[in-house]
């Protein structure tokens, strides 16, 4: 169909308008930083050691947020939480 | 082609426009309906709500689901403005936070955010809730259930393999929306089962597998042979996991019950107390029951199974509560029954809205 006026149409999408958030910058060494993880629960052995390596051998504060649930967004109050820390791990890419 | 209002476009060529929304992603692989401003504005005349109202950001990127852009993704999937209030219940269901859709549009497993239509309405606007309800041939069932996953797909941005996870993922990410079947059903319909007031319209949401065939036929004990036998499969997430799973039941089965004095709560018990694993059978399918995995499960408050995790002797019952298994009744009257298993304890769980029509 070709008409003699434009179509006006709607976009079906979301714009969104805030600004990404910078990933920190500054930190110089891990040694004495506080640093949070954001546990989503589903391997705590290995969260267990990511810790002890922070901690132990990088001599990290470590503080750990466990999420109520795993595969939902972690509440606003845990994520205002560790975000007192200097550093916090959110996610861990495969 | 000119872009004068934020949230418009102005094209003159009709064809120019399908392709455009193949190009910028605002489609999920169908050529949709366009959404011009005036059947846009119609949708939301007829729904009596404020365009800007916010039912919530949709997950996993948050898009707002103002009334305005589900009115255009309404539009795009085929709706008309009568149709409108249903999608509106269904992404009010699944936005709530049970349903978790956040976790279902983006995990590994294949489960799907399935509509269920109940109420005057379900007949109102002709749903079908009979013969091939899983299937095509219905314009509310198909549009209705096209609009929702478009406002999911547009608003959530879930993107296979990016943001959607799936697997395998099934057909229902398409469409998935059915009626379930009062006039012809012996119990008291889901959404009432579920505390909306009798005589409400409403909407469920649960997120699942496809419908998994089951033959199911006789008196009540032969069908509840073949029901159990079917809703526990060793792979299925629900024996794995908990959860919760649904049962779509036919009216000639429901008839049957119900004619030997079963009610639904009696056949939901009857599979919670009898579809049950050895845990042995569910050790030896997944890691998640082996320590140290089920041990940290435990520790994270998930899996809190009320039965002995450390007897390979103790029986699984596929959900943790019999209020877990949903029963629908729905499709022909023929022989055969269907399990949708759900996506297990993590989330997807059954969701209700009531749908609220203009004025009211």
């Amino acid at each position: 169909m070709q008409g003699d006026h434009a179509m006006d149409i709607m976009i079906p999408v979301w714009q969104h308008t805030s600004a990404p958030q910078l990933a920190a910058t500054g930190m110089e060494g891990l040694k004495g930083s506080t640093i949070a993880i954001v546990d989503d629960g589903f391997d705590k052995s290995f969260m267990s050691r990511l810790e002890t390596l922070l901690r132990d051998v990088h001599g990290a504060i470590v503080e750990t947020f466990v999420k109520p649930l795993g595969s939902a967004p972690s509440p606003k109050a845990l994520l205002d939480a560790a975000a007192k820390s200097r550093v916090a791990i959110v996610g861990i890419g495969l | 082609m000119s872009n004068a209002h934020p949230d418009s476009l102005q094209i003159e060529d009709y064809g120019q426009a399908v392709e455009l929304f193949f190009e910028r992603g605002w489609t999920d692989g169908l050529p949709v309906v366009i959404p011009t401003r005036a059947l846009v504005d119609a949708m939301i005349a007829g729904c009596g709500r404020d365009r800007h109202e916010s039912l919530g950001p949709v997950p996993p990127q948050g898009g707002e689901a103002t009334i305005e852009k589900l009115a255009v993704n309404a539009v795009m999937g085929g709706c008309r403005p009568e149709h409108f209030p249903v999608v509106i219940a269904a992404l009010e269901a699944m936005l709530k936070p049970e349903h978790n859709l956040n976790g279902v549009t983006q995990t590994t497993h294949m489960c799907v955010s399935l509509a269920i239509v109940n109420g005057p309405i379900a007949r109102e606007l002709k749903f079908n809730s009979r013969d091939g309800v899983f299937g095509n041939g219905n314009r509310s069932n198909g549009a209705v259930g096209r609009a929702i996953r478009l406002a999911i797909w547009n608003l959530g941005a879930a993107v296979p393999g990016e943001t959607d996870k799936a697997t395998l993922s099934h057909p229902g990410e398409w469409s998935f929306c059915i009626a379930e079947e009062e006039d012809d059903n012996p119990w008291e319909p889901l959404h009432v089962e579920r505390g909306c007031p009798p005589g409400s319209s409403a909407v469920t949401a649960f997120a699942c597998e496809g419908p998994h065939s089951i033959h199911c036929s006789g008196i009540p004990d032969e069908m509840l042979y073949t029901l159990t036998e079917s809703v526990n499969p060793p792979g299925s997430n629900n024996m794995l996991y908990g959860g919760q799973t649904l049962v779509v039941l036919n009216p000639l089965h429901a008839e049957e019950f119900a004619k030997h004095g079963w009610a639904k709560n009696d056949v939901r018990q009857y599979l919670w107390e009898n579809a049950r694993r050895p845990l042995s059978e569910v050790l030896a399918a997944i890691v998640a029951h082996r320590e140290p995995v089920r041990k940290s499960q435990i520790e994270a408050g998930r899996y809190s199974f009320r039965y002995d995790v450390r007897n390979p002797k103790t029986l699984v019952p596929v959900t943790q509560r019999p209020e877990d298994i949903h029963i629908v009744v729905a499709g022909g009257r023929t022989y055969f029954a269907a399990v949708l298993p759900g996506w297990g304890a993590f989330g997807g769980y059954a969701a209700t809205a009531l749908v609220r029509k203009p004025g009211r």
